[in-house]
């Protein structure tokens, strides 16, 4: 059909009621007229009536006749069609149920991730004017961080024109409340800008003023309405006598923040906000501010990448200790880029791994409804042969396939809403998510458009025989003969057959991943190692000694109780440690930033870290004793290749001729020892430069910097909830006031740092294993008509002397070439997808042999137990009956 | 619907369209022209013209325009298109050279 011909139908379909108005107006007229001129012969009026009603012709059959005309409203007819479809598809339920089934599956699975898709990428920030905030990250090459360093902060927004604001966030979970009833509560520090970036005032009492802001301002902050009703109860007051306490401090309340403020990538709703100056230290490399900014009014996002970018090499001149590696620089992007990055990802990848499950379950319905046309040929042939076109026909088919495509998708949308939550849930990471997960008009847009390609594919596959045969052809040639729609259906399951064989070997090769790192040796014995956390530090702990008091105190308690072997260290193992700088003594150059852990005498016998070379901490490394250190393989090796580590000396926190920390200058601290690697931080990364020191000779710095107590890790076969109530009595005797630890087997720790890996398999395993059932499923229900079909043939052939193997051979190698087509086609696409998986992946290559062969050789597996059953019905027929009875 | 039905419509088709060739027309005056016809030879009834107004306009062939007729009645005053006015022309040729041979037959030349 041409364009201007379609749209003209259209029009007249639109047209509907009008049409149909118009033609009676204009038949009443005629019929008037006609009785007027046979009035004006003689007849009296009655009669001129009559004879006018005679010539014209039954009105009812005319218009009836009017509306069959090709382009005429069809929206009665298309009614027709639906209550047909409903009335054909309930006559066969279990087909329906089928077909409903399996394309729900397909549009859920696809739906729901691409809400999470949605709520990441391509929703913009819920704030006013939202797609204006963009957001200013650092590109190290291999990583982009979302996070600056205070330097690189406070220069952009010095030199940057293109935004109205730039604001930066950082956020904490804080103790709120009077003593006895404190509770935590989601706080944010923000610069001086944050409000004014999202746009969005207090709705009640002000924001903060800029000396508010400086550091040794008046302390302030805006809570949220809940908080204020939980704590104030009803009656607002934000003139500033209200105050809160959180952690020390007390902060007067000058206003209240919108109702339901929700702010992206912190967990939960914000309550309370503080005002914070970020403290401009050319030497600070934390990466702590999180920058958003306004693009100001006319200015585009191009120019403004363009002068963010521009502006790297100013900033490369003046923080040169900033500037050393070669990284790219500042990068602007939107809001969800930037954050989403690698997760994003990942979740792209899973939404073409979803996209491939509704093309065959598009594929395996589609092949229903063909193998369902072909039993009813007859019956649409005849329909055809009685008048109903053949476009009609196959219109019948495609609103059939809408019919049960409609009710996949209503039913698969409500799945979806519930999977993108668990989804979310049950993601070991946060999704960097701009809001919750929520049915808005682009998911809607997406599930309707989904459902509708659904059901066009559907139809069309299972109106193949009718656009093909034609009716007469279907009429004359028996049910017997199959050739171009057994063709197809063949298509249809290599097409299924290379789906899976991607799908499976995408799983495959994630499960090697996660095999391979846990087979990873950690370094250390996690098995029956418990570790011991306390939620907070109380300002009291503000110095290195009592910190150390404090470990010793409750080291000796336990061991007192009979725990078992007991140390205490400033963080667990796959905790991050503390970046330090160091050099070498001796050596001018400034050395580099390495991990830092401070711990206890027994710390590597606890953990059975073997000691290479040297000796461990004792009771005698204390304050005023010569300090010592212990370095692991890693350091020794890219400091002293080749030399002795022993007895060398290395300087704390000095970069080059310049001290970070002035109170660190001395003769410098020796190594006495060289500890084996351990995997520290996870099992992926590059084991880090690592330097022990003793708790008790730890620099007072250090103890500042490190903002929680220390932990104890125990080694003891005792059950967890004896080791805890030592460590909570222990923990009572060396300060009462402190609430109890939290304790855990290491080897959780352990585990879940591969909580990621495991994730992924598991999900990419699901859907594999969905792809793998539906594409059997097809390859069964295919063989068994063909089956079916070639009864008598079959029956023929053992009746000239074919034995029953030979006919179990004959239909097995059938329904398997099609599969094997099919996985050849799945080999090339998983080869040249690989590239898409290899950053996921881990010891392993994204084409990996052995995944590729096992998982051609399982889908080749299942589909030949799939063929067995109809082979082996077929190696049954019983010539004689089948003959007799055609 | 049987064969010579089927047939009379085709050759109302033609019949609709040379009436219209002389400009628009709205129902009535197309039944009127086709009057001498109507009732003895088509064997159908006037409101026939109807559905196949409706036909031809679907199929673009003619399009109509609401007009107050010379009566002061408003009514679809129907009128070529282009597409039309070829189909007429086409089918015109194809009668002339289709009665031109049967004539010849009947006259056994």
């Amino acid at each position: 059909m041409h364009l201007p011909a379609f749209v003209r139908r259209l029009g007249l379909l639109l047209r509907g009621r009008r049409a149909e108005r118009e033609l009676a107006q204009e038949m009443e007229l005629h019929l008037e007229l006609l009785e007027g001129q046979l009035r004006e012969q003689g007849l009296d009026p009655r009669e001129a009536r009559r004879q006018a009603r005679i010539a014209f012709g039954s009105r009812e059959s005319l218009r009836a006749e009017a509306r069959d005309a090709p382009g005429f409203v069809r929206t009665r007819e298309l009614l027709e069609d639906v209550r047909h479809s409903l009335k054909s598809l309930s006559r066969n339920p279990g087909f329906a149920l089928v077909a409903v089934a399996v394309l729900a599956m397909g549009i859920g699975a696809t739906i729901a991730i691409f809400s999470v898709l949605s709520a990441m990428l391509l929703r913009p920030v819920p704030f006013p004017d939202g797609q204006r905030i963009v957001s200013l990250a650092w590109n190290h090459g291999d990583t982009v961080s979302p996070s600056l360093s205070s330097a690189k902060f406070a220069y952009w927004r010095e030199h940057t024109s293109s935004f109205v604001a730039i604001g930066s966030w950082q956020p904490f979970f804080g103790r709120v409340g009077e003593p006895g009833e404190v509770t935590g509560a989601q706080g944010l520090r923000v610069t001086d800008g944050f409000f004014r970036v999202l746009g969005t005032p207090p709705t009640v009492g002000r924001a903060f003023s800029a000396e508010e802001h400086r550091s040794g301002g008046p302390p302030v902050a805006l809570v949220s309405p809940d908080f204020w009703r939980m704590h104030f109860g009803e009656s607002v007051d934000v003139s500033g006598r209200v105050s809160v306490r959180v952690e020390e401090e007390r902060y007067a309340v000058v206003g209240l923040l919108p109702e339901g403020f929700t702010f992206p990538y912190v967990a939960r709703p914000v309550e309370i906000v503080i005002p914070t100056e970020v403290f401009v230290d050319p030497e600070d490399e934390a990466q702590n501010w999180t920058t958003l900014a306004r693009l100001d009014v006319g200015v585009a996002m191009r120019d403004a990448r363009t002068e963010v970018v521009w502006l790297n090499h100013g900033f490369k001149a003046a923080y040169p200790q900033q500037a050393g590696e070669p990284e790219p620089g500042m990068m602007l992007g939107s809001f969800g880029e930037l954050y989403a990055g690698r997760t994003a990802n990942a979740i792209w990848i899973l939404m073409g791994a979803v996209a491939a499950v509704l093309l065959i379950a598009c594929a395996n319905v589609g092949s229903l409804f063909l193998a369902r046309a072909l039993r009813r040929r007859r019956e649409l042939a005849i329909h055809n042969a009685l008048g109903a076109t053949e476009g009609r026909i196959i219109r019948l088919g495609v609103v059939e396939a809408l019919v049960v495509a409609s009710a996949a998708g209503a039913i698969g949308a409500v799945f979806a809403v519930w999977g993108a939550g668990a989804l979310v849930v049950l993601a070991p990471v946060r999704l960097p998510l701009t809001g919750a997960i929520a049915v808005d008009w682009r998911v809607g847009v997406f599930a309707i458009g989904i459902s509708l390609a659904a059901s066009v594919a559907v139809g069309l596959i299972g109106a193949w025989p009718g656009v093909r045969g034609g009716p007469w052809k279907a009429l004359r040639r028996d049910s017997r003969t199959t050739t171009g729609s057994g063709r197809l259906q063949e298509a249809l399951v290599s097409g299924q057959a290379a789906l899976s064989m991607i799908l499976l070997v995408g799983a495959g090769l994630l499960f090697t991943t996660w095999s391979n790192l846990r087979q990873v040796d950690p370094g250390f014995d996690p098995n029956a190692l418990v570790a011991v956390q306390l939620p907070i530090r109380p300002p009291t702990y503000d110095t290195s000694e009592r910190l150390e008091r404090f470990a010793r105190g409750v080291i000796e308690a336990v061991r007192a109780g009979g725990a078992g072997i007991v140390a205490g260290a400033s963080s667990l193992p796959f905790e991050r440690g503390l970046n330090f700088p160091i050099s070498i003594a001796g050596r001018g150059e400034f050395g580099g930033s390495v991990e830092l852990r401070t711990v206890t005498p027994g710390y590597f016998r606890t953990l059975a870290i073997p000691l290479i070379r040297g000796r461990s901490f004792t009771a005698m490394d204390v304050r005023g004793a010569v300090p010592v250190a212990i370095v692991n393989e890693t350091f020794a090796r890219r400091y002293f290749p080749g030399g002795d580590a022993i007895g060398q000396r290395i300087d704390l926190g000095r970069r080059g001729n310049v001290y970070r920390y002035p109170s660190l200058k001395g003769p410098g601290i020796v190594i006495v020892g060289v500890a084996a690697d351990v995997q520290d931080v996870s099992f992926r990364t590059a084991v880090r430069r690592t330097l022990y020191l003793p708790q008790a000779q730890a620099p007072d710095v250090i103890a500042g910097i490190r903002p929680t107590l220390p932990v104890f890790v125990v080694r003891s076969s005792q059950p967890l909830e004896r080791i805890e109530r030592g460590f909570r009595e222990a923990i009572l005797t060396v300060d009462p006031a402190l609430p109890g630890p939290r304790v855990f087997p290491l080897s959780e720790t352990v585990a879940d740092s591969l909580a990621r890996e495991r994730f992924g398999t598991i999900l990419v395993s699901l859907f594999g294993a969905l792809a793998l059932i539906l594409t059997v499923v097809g390859v069964y229900s295919t063989l068994a008509q063909a089956v079916r079909v070639r009864r008598r043939e079959i029956g023929i052939r053992m009746a000239v002397g074919a034995n029953g193997d030979a006919v179990l051979r004959l239909i097995v190698v059938r329904g398997l070439t099609p599969v094997a087509i099919g996985i050849g086609f799945g080999l090339v696409g998983a080869v040249v997808l690989s590239g898409l998986l290899e950053a996921y992946l881990w010891g392993v290559t994204g084409t990996d042999a052995g995944t590729l062969g096992m998982a051609a050789v399982g889908i080749l597996g299942v589909a030949a137990i799939a063929c067995w059953i109809p082979a082996r019905e077929a190696a049954r027929v019983d010539p004689a009956r089948v003959l007799s009875s055609s | 619907m049987t064969p010579a039905n089927d047939r009379l419509h085709g050759h109302l088709d033609l019949l609709i369209l040379s009436s219209l060739a002389g400009g628009p027309m709205h129902g009535w005056a197309i039944a009127q022209r086709l009057g001498i016809l109507s009732e003895r030879v088509l064997e159908v009834g006037q409101g026939s013209i109807y559905p196949a107004l409706r036909r031809l306009e679907a199929a673009g062939r003619i399009s109509a325009k609401v007009a107050v007729s010379e009566a002061g009645r408003r009514a679809r005053f129907y009128s070529l298109t282009a597409a039309g006015r070829r189909q007429l022309e086409a089918e015109r040729d194809e009668w002339v050279d289709f009665a031109a041979a049967v004539q010849r037959v009947l006259d056994g030349v």
